[in-house]
């Protein structure tokens, strides 16, 4: 997007999750809300210093330094996107067997529960980031990251298919930083597969 | 207790298990040293519930997320040994493992840094780390704006006054994560967690600044100002 885009936050009609209380929802949606500033401004400084069509040898390490930080603040934004719409309050645990995610996982893992262990085990990690299944979108296959923080690890041109928070702010309200297991099984439980089922796109080796 | 000791396995090694190796590990070497220094945890020096206006049960969540980085520490340094022993060095396995080391290692110093310099209620601040600081930044007060600046910064890590050996300055940096930014051979002076573990609970996402401010009331300037060479 160019630098005369204005991101609005959108907002999301969540509440009462199973496990993930309304005081943490709250927080991080403000949070979120947080890296859209943020973006916005980066791009507002940086018009200005280029608004001449050159940038002032002086401006140099401003320009640098603020352009060096577009992953951070854009990555926030964009992630806690994908965060935020494949949760729902009518999660129903795993996906249904008949469905393109649970078929693309077996296709990819060999089974779905093979899948689930990869992820949970990355959502587990040490450190502050994002347990996130990328789908490659030339071969159709799923596998899973861990990002740290926002910007370190995500795959060029992949597509973020189901995407969790592990930074401290999604679970230290409503668990002891050690039980990040039960806030990522809590997770788990809020799932919505069907926005998860259409972020996945149809090639010919996941069509085989 | 002592604060450390020393670990010495000797392991015995079947023929070739490092054939691979430089001179130092040959491929007749039957027996291969490996040491680490094992870590132990530094106990606090003062009570939790003395520290004001900053909650009990939140400090207690960190301690016990310190005490993690020292198990992951010697977890990892373990691991290394072993598989060192096991002619499995050259794995990638081996690398990961050393690659992860910078985190847990700088994780688990910063927090004995950090815990090391607070005191219920704090104490007067230090003259000579007064007249130090105020070398640099032209008063105490510009300086403990700066650093407060530094820790406000987005993102998560930390904000530490560094003195640096070689033009006997000081500067703030900001260190992402554990292990990204700090200066080699810099002495930590001032170390300030600005994780979200270290004050979210209380003060909630926004509350850094507040934070802040309720932790410099707890600071034992005395401490800090031993640090300063």
């Amino acid at each position: 997007m160019g630098l005369n885009t204005v991101y609005k936050a959108r907002t999301w009609n969540l509440s009462d999750l199973n496990g993930i209380s309304n005081r943490t929802l709250e927080i991080h949606f403000k949070l979120y809300e947080g890296y859209v500033t943020n973006t916005n401004l980066l791009n507002e400084k940086i018009a200005e210093l280029i608004k001449d069509g050159n940038l002032d040898p002086t401006k140099t390490a401003a320009f640098s330094e603020l352009k060096r930080r577009f992953g951070f603040e854009y990555n926030g934004m964009v992630l806690h996107e994908y965060y935020f719409d494949n949760l729902t309050k009518d999660g129903s645990g795993d996906p249904s067997k008949d469905s393109a995610f649970y078929k693309a996982a077996e296709a990819s893992f060999g089974s779905y529960e093979t899948w689930k262990a990869d992820f949970i085990n990355v959502g587990k990690m040490r450190g502050v980031g994002w347990a996130i299944c990328y789908q490659d979108p030339v071969t159709g296959t799923l596998s899973n990251h861990w990002i740290n923080m926002h910007e370190t690890g995500n795959v060029a041109g992949y597509k973020p298919i189901l995407v969790m928070d592990v930074w401290e702010h999604a679970f230290i309200l409503d668990y002891v930083p050690a039980d990040r297991p039960k806030y990522i099984e809590a997770f788990f439980s809020n799932i919505n597969w069907e926005a998860v089922n259409s972020r996945l796109i149809a090639t010919e080796t996941a069509k085989a | 207790m002592k604060r450390r000791e020393a670990i010495t396995s000797i392991l015995t090694l079947g023929a070739g298990a490092l054939a691979t190796g430089s001179g130092i590990f040959k491929a007749e070497a039957r027996e291969v040293q490996t040491t680490y220094k094992f870590s132990t945890y530094t106990p606090l020096t003062y009570n939790f519930d003395g520290l004001k206006g900053l909650d009990k049960d939140m400090l207690e969540q960190h301690y016990a997320l310190y005490r993690g980085y020292v198990n992951n520490t010697n977890k990892a340094q373990s691991i290394m040994a072993e598989m060192l022993a096991a002619g499995k060095a050259d794995t990638t396995e081996f690398s990961e493992v050393r690659r992860r080391l910078g985190f847990e290692y700088a994780g688990m110093r910063l927090h004995e840094y950090y815990f090391g310099m607070l005191k219920p209620e704090g104490s007067p601040v230090d003259e000579k780390l007064k007249r130090a600081v105020s070398a640099f930044w032209g008063s105490w007060e510009n300086w403990i704006a700066d650093i407060t600046r530094t820790a406000m910064m987005r993102g998560i890590g930390w904000a530490i006054l560094y003195y640096d050996p070689v033009t006997k300055g000081l500067q703030n940096f900001w260190i992402d994560d554990h292990e990204n930014g700090n200066p080699p051979g810099f002495e930590p002076i001032f170390v300030l967690d600005v994780w979200e573990h270290a004050y979210i609970k209380q003060f909630g996402a926004g509350g850094r600044r507040a934070y802040i401010d309720a932790l410099l009331k707890n600071v034992d300037w005395s401490v800090i100002a031993k640090r300063l060479p």
